[in-house]
């Protein structure tokens, strides 16, 4: 009796089962099979700021959505941006720094997402050794910075608001990789940096140093930006890429621990260091207006301060791609329209 | 499993999956809600900051103290709504928003700290102090964005939860209804399909032995009520063979003795048309009798129509079956047959509806008795012609009788008339030889007169009209003995008299029975020391009658002689011995003859002798 009722139950229970699988599979996405494959070139940081980059590449995210992507290593935003600049790269990764001093030279670029956000990442390593222990002894000091970079804007604005004027202090353009050098062997006195550069120098100089934090004086932010010509020309692969990196915030929302050994494997981090910065970063795809606040501060900063040759900050909503996110995740976009 | 059983548990997994479903329901209306809790929150936070933020704006270019107390209060409480927050969202998506908007407040506080002292320092280097401001307002305004990006995330996190709960719930009770849906369906069918394949082999097995195959048995499958019905039917099929047997069986002996019989027997349904009424009549089955009587073999009988046969065997017309079949009652009739053979036939028909179905005819030939009836007629008119003729002889010969009494009265009283003028004229004209003579002749010419006026009275007794009342038994025998103990004073005679019944009829012809018995009885005892006279009612006599009897203990009778005893002018004692003419007990005899009883008597030789007779008890007298 069991065998016949099971038997005669065979199509219900298959029936159930394709129901089963079509709901299932009303969350995917459907197969990339056939699609037309289109070659992308990220100029990246190859810093845990390049987390989605990185875990979209690892994960397959770009082939996915039908683009074949090469990433590019860079140090630091400054020259990832200067290889997009140089058409070397179609997309780079970089804070609003380079951004703003690209715009401010006039290059036709587009932002076209936020994918790190932090207050914690940057700040000022000074020699305490030397008799810095406040923010305010580091007036008449020598301050390394790698010039035309969040850093930069983060040290004037973080004096600025302890209201040490920016003449008060000399300002050396030291490239983050020189710190430590720079710093042990007398060149500066402080440097203005960020993680893992700030962290590194902390435990290297040990008692004889001090961090001063960014804090409310500045927040970082690590963005996608795009040559003018691809998003006019190839709207398209902008969809692409972003749908990628959006499956990597995804990923790594899911799966932080998993994240965290790809992106260590990735940029060649030692694991407990990335496992320590993790924190203090938030990995989340997004287009805020603060970023266009940032932006025009950091324009007028630069215009004050004579470090670029613009005279004016843009409308930089020209400068933003809107679409493309808006696409993939609108309730990303914040910026008010 | 029992049929029973499975349907429980049907009812109770249909009733579980409900449970299940109201549970999931239940508990997704819960998350609905407290997602929307959480949203609430955001919306609070949202609206906090733009309150906030147009305090803060309105007092740094007013500088109010109204506004900036309006804002403190703001403040505290956007940090009392953070701490709800912070409680009330646990993905970790929103603490880390949470977390990002508790860092960014922080930060927008102690920027506000810096633009407030800010403020108070203009004066020293109003142009450094411009520098300050803008970029403590920039930073300012950047924290409040994140913290609107913040709040934003955060309220559409809880919508989307919200709707992800909500959609789980409607895709959970869809699926889940289709799945019971499924279940349910696949159990019934299941079920049905057990059961109605189940049903089919009873029915057929069912359909087997209605045919009347009662050896066939249904397969007995599993151990549910079907299992239990199938036993119940091959039991029931058992039992209906049994039956079966012993019906025919019955029925081999009653048509053993249908056949054995003198009646003929025939078996007759109704054929009716489409209105129902009764067109003719089928013969179902006839016996031996029957097929003789229709001279028509068995097999070429049966299925035949009444209207096709001799009918008369079969209780006669047609409309007759049809009154008995309507009517439902039996019909009894005995009727002439139209003879086929020389000599009157007699048929008796006797016709039983059978339900509304048809009639059975049973029929007899009865003309044997028939025609001992008509010779009994004959025999008893016969009797009656001779019975008036013996009343006429009777009544000549009592007029006869009587004539001759009558008339023989006035030779005898002129023979004992000159006998005593002879013996008064002539007493010396004769020798006493002669005067011997003279003596007996007058002797005899009285005792002749004696018996003529015996006959006399016996013959009244014979013609006298009777004049029926209520008669006091005990009363007439009482009055009788009176008059007897006047007669016989000089004797020590007993009485007896038991209590007697009232009876209906002449009293003067009763109190002449009782005087005829008791002196009688006084005569025969005459030479008795103690004699003893009883008369009394004897309890032992049959119902319908009494029986009075006047006993004695004189001389007795051989009773080899008692029939004679009734008989007029019967004796069994010389005159010489006891006096009488054997007229009186020939009276009683008459009397109790005319009310319908009986007389006789019981005795022996020097044993006494009972003298009995009955009265029949009528109506009257026994109201």
């Amino acid at each position: 009796m069991t065998y016949r009722w099971a038997r005669r139950g065979t199509p219900v229970v298959a029936l159930f089962a394709m129901l089963l699988l079509t709901l299932a599979g009303c969350g995917r996405n459907p197969p990339s099979s056939g699609r037309l494959v289109e070659a992308a070139t990220i100029a990246a940081v190859r810093l845990p700021h390049s987390t989605l980059i990185y875990i979209a590449h690892d994960q397959g995210y770009f082939s996915e959505e039908g683009l074949k992507v090469t990433i590019l290593d860079h140090l630091y935003g400054k020259e990832a941006m200067e290889s997009l600049l140089a058409g070397k790269a179609d997309f780079a990764t970089a804070a609003e720094g380079p951004i703003m001093f690209a715009v401010m030279k006039g290059e036709k670029i587009s932002v076209i997402a936020t994918i790190q956000t932090s207050t914690k990442n940057e700040a000022i390593v000074a020699r305490k050794d030397l008799g810095i222990a406040a923010l305010s002894d580091l007036k008449g000091r020598r301050i390394g910075v790698a010039f035309g970079t969040g850093a930069d804007f983060m040290l004037a604005s973080l004096l600025t608001i302890n209201r040490i004027p920016a003449d008060s202090i000399r300002r050396l353009d030291v490239e983050p990789d020189d710190n430590l050098a720079a710093l042990s062997e007398g060149r500066v006195d402080a440097v203005a940096t960020w993680n893992p550069y700030v962290l590194q120098l902390s435990r290297a100089l040990g008692d004889r140093g001090i961090v001063f934090r960014s804090g409310e004086a500045y927040t970082e932010t690590f963005n996608i930006a795009a040559s003018r010509k691809v998003v006019q020309e190839n709207p398209g692969i902008v969809n692409k890429l972003l749908r990628a990196v959006a499956k990597a915030e995804s990923f790594v929302q899911a799966h932080p621990a998993k994240a965290r050994e790809l992106v260590a494997e990735a940029i060649g981090m030692e694991r407990p260091l990335l496992e320590e910065l993790w924190p203090l970063n938030d990995f989340s795809l997004g287009l805020d207006q603060s970023l266009l606040i940032a932006l025009e501060e950091e324009s007028r900063w630069a215009v004050e301060n004579g470090l670029t040759a613009g005279k004016k900050a843009p409308n930089y909503l020209d400068y933003f791609y809107l679409d493309g996110l808006t696409a993939v995740k609108p309730e990303a976009v914040r910026i008010i329209r | 499993m029992k049929i029973s059983k499975r349907l429980q548990l049907t009812a109770v997994a249909s009733i579980s999956l409900v449970v299940v479903l109201c549970a999931v329901l239940f508990s997704a209306i819960v998350r609905i809600r407290s997602e929307d809790r959480k949203e609430s929150i955001a919306v609070e936070l949202l609206r906090n900051l733009y309150e906030r933020a147009t305090l803060r704006d309105e007092y740094l270019f007013r500088h109010e103290e109204r506004a900036s107390l309006q804002w403190q209060a703001k403040r505290r409480q956007f940090r009392d709504l953070l701490l709800v927050a912070e409680q009330r969202f646990r993905r970790p998506e929103a603490k880390a928003t949470l977390a990002e908007m508790r860092a960014n407040f922080e930060d927008g506080e102690s920027l506000v700290r810096g633009l407030l002292a800010n403020t108070q320092q203009t004066a020293e280097d109003p142009a450094f102090a411009h520098e300050v401001e803008n970029r403590l307002a920039s930073q300012l305004l950047i924290k409040s964005y994140n913290m609107l990006s913040a709040a934003v995330k955060l309220q559409e996190l809880s919508d989307r939860a919200s709707a992800s709960a909500q959609s789980s719930a409607v895709a959970f009770a869809i699926l889940f209804v289709l799945a019971m849906m499924t279940t349910v369906s696949w159990l019934s069918l299941s079920m049905s399909r057990l059961i109605a394949g189940r049903i089919r082999k009873l029915q057929k097995g069912a359909g087997i032995i209605g045919r009347g195959e009662l050896d066939y048995r249904i397969k007995v499958e599993g151990s549910d009520e079907l299992s239990e019905l199938s036993l119940s039917i091959n039991e029931a099929a058992e039992k209906l063979k049994s039956s079966y047997e012993a019906l025919e069986d019955s029925e081999r002996r009653f048509r053993a003795a249908a056949e054995g019989s003198m009646d003929a027997f025939f078996l007759l349904r109704a054929v009716r048309d489409k209105e129902g009424r009764i067109t003719d009549f089928d013969l179902v089955d006839l016996n031996a009798k029957a097929e003789k009587m229709l001279d028509l073999p068995r097999d070429l009988a049966r299925g035949r129509k009444l209207s096709e046969l001799d009918g008369q065997g079969m209780g006669g017309s047609f409309e007759k079956l049809v009154r008995v079949l309507e009517t439902g009652r039996t019909l009894e009739e005995e009727l002439p047959a139209e003879a086929r053979e020389a000599g009157e036939r007699w048929l008796r028909h006797q016709i039983v509806p059978l339900g509304g179905s048809g009639v059975a005819v049973s029929t007899r030939d009865i003309t044997e008795r028939k025609l001992a009836e008509q010779e009994i007629r004959r025999l008893n008119e016969d009797l009656k012609h001779n019975v008036a003729q013996l009343r006429a002889v009777n009544r000549e010969l009592e007029s006869f009788s009587y004539s001759i009494s009558h008339d023989l009265r006035a030779p005898l009283r002129h023979i004992t008339g000159f006998v005593e003028l002879l013996n008064k004229d002539f007493p010396e004209g004769l020798d006493p030889k002669g005067r011997h003579y003279l003596q007996v002749i007058s002797d005899s010419a009285r005792r002749m007169g004696q018996l003529v006026d015996d006959l006399l009275s016996f013959s009244r007794m014979g013609r006298a009209e009777m004049l029926r009342r209520q008669v006091d038994l005990e009363g007439l025998a009482r009055e009788a003995i009176r008059e007897l103990q006047d007669e016989a004073k000089d004797r020590k005679v007993e009485w007896k008299l038991a209590p007697l019944p009232r009876v209906f009829g002449d009293a003067a012809m009763l109190r002449q029975v009782f005087s005829n018995l008791l002196s009688n009885a006084l005569k025969f005892t005459r030479g008795r020391q103690q004699p003893v006279i009883e008369v009394g009612a004897d309890s032992d006599a049959p119902e319908a009658e009494h029986v009075i009897y006047v006993k004695d203990n004189g001389v007795g009778f051989d009773q080899r002689y008692a029939d004679k005893l009734f008989s007029l002018f019967q004796r069994l004692h010389r005159v010489e011995e006891f006096e009488g003419t054997g007229v009186g007990l020939a009276n009683v005899n008459r009397i109790i003859q005319r009310h319908g009883g009986r007389t006789w008597a019981a005795g022996a030789v020097d044993q006494g002798a009972t003298f009995y007779f009955s009265l029949p008890k009528a109506k009257r007298e026994e109201a």
